[in-house]
């Protein structure tokens, strides 16, 4: 069974990119939006991912 | 239809010459909202943006037929769903109005977010086009199916028993596989606005407004 989390990270750059792409037409502005954008969800993730484990392993 | 945004710079400094960063008015481009709409990328490119076009373009397309090749290409489609008898007659609520609900969204609402991909998700709509009862969509188990001409089974409703196959022997690719379809969708709206405006943040035009302060601009940009 593949894990589903392997699905993620090309996710995340796909998503951010086009996103960014949409909010900037010069491509540094593209690139280091898309860079924070997919900072910004890994953060995110990590820290929902961190609360889910807490929760299965105290309860 | 044209739009323009002003960035005023040095206005915090009183003593210093104000001077008005322009973004040149743009043109509203529906012909390329268009375009990017049925091909994603395509009014971009239109416009000369080829880079970027060729970037959406990539982007959307890996992320849509990626979803649906984890899905076994059987997570995009249209069904007729006649016989499901909560769907019968679909409605929305929109205050005291009742809005009637296309049946095959109402049962398949993934596509309404499949859909903005543009012609990519064509077959779907034209696999239910094509083919008017159950028996021929195969939505029914144990009914015979009949391929489409051109598409054969490609974004055709699966039969219902491999339907409910997919969904409770499988390890949540498949799930997996129509959300990706839809973030694609949702993403083609983005570029399709961005088609169609321009981006949400403008490069601002590095002449002043008015030629006011022309020869401080780039001591005052710095």
């Amino acid at each position: 069974m593949t894990n589903l989390f392997w699905y993620l990270p090309p996710l995340f750059i796909l998503v951010s990119l086009v996103y960014s792409g949409t909010r900037y037409d010069a491509w540094p502005a593209i690139v280091r939006d898309a860079i924070w954008w997919q900072t910004r969800l890994l953060i995110f993730l990590g820290i929902l991912g961190l609360c889910i484990f807490l929760f299965s392993w105290f309860f | 239809m044209e739009r323009s945004i002003t960035v005023s710079k040095g206005m915090e400094s009183a003593p210093a010459p104000t001077t008005e960063w322009v973004v040149p008015p743009r043109s509203l481009d529906p012909l390329a909202g268009i375009l990017s709409y049925l091909v994603p990328g395509l009014g971009q490119i239109i416009q000369g943006r080829v880079a970027k076009g060729v970037l959406f373009f990539f982007c959307i397309h890996t992320l849509f037929f990626w979803g649906l090749s984890i899905g076994q290409w059987k997570n995009v489609y249209l069904p007729r769903a006649d016989d499901v008898r909560r769907f019968r007659k679909p409605e929305i609520a929109l205050g005291p109005f009742t809005v009637p609900f296309p049946r095959p969204l109402a049962y398949r609402v993934q596509f309404l977010g499949q859909f903005w991909v543009g012609m990519s998700a064509w077959p779907a709509i034209l696999q239910w086009l094509s083919f008017e009862d159950e028996t021929s969509t195969g939505f029914q188990m144990n009914q015979a199916i009949v391929p489409h001409p051109v598409f054969g089974m490609f974004m055709r409703t699966p039969p219902e028993a491999e339907l409910n196959q997919l969904q409770t022997e499988g390890d949540k690719i498949w799930e997996l596989g129509w959300a990706f379809t839809v973030i694609a969708g949702i993403l083609n709206l983005l570029v399709i606005y961005d088609a169609f405006a321009g981006p949400a943040y403008p490069t601002p035009s590095e002449k002043p407004a008015g030629g006011k302060g022309a020869n401080s601009l780039p001591s005052n940009a710095a």
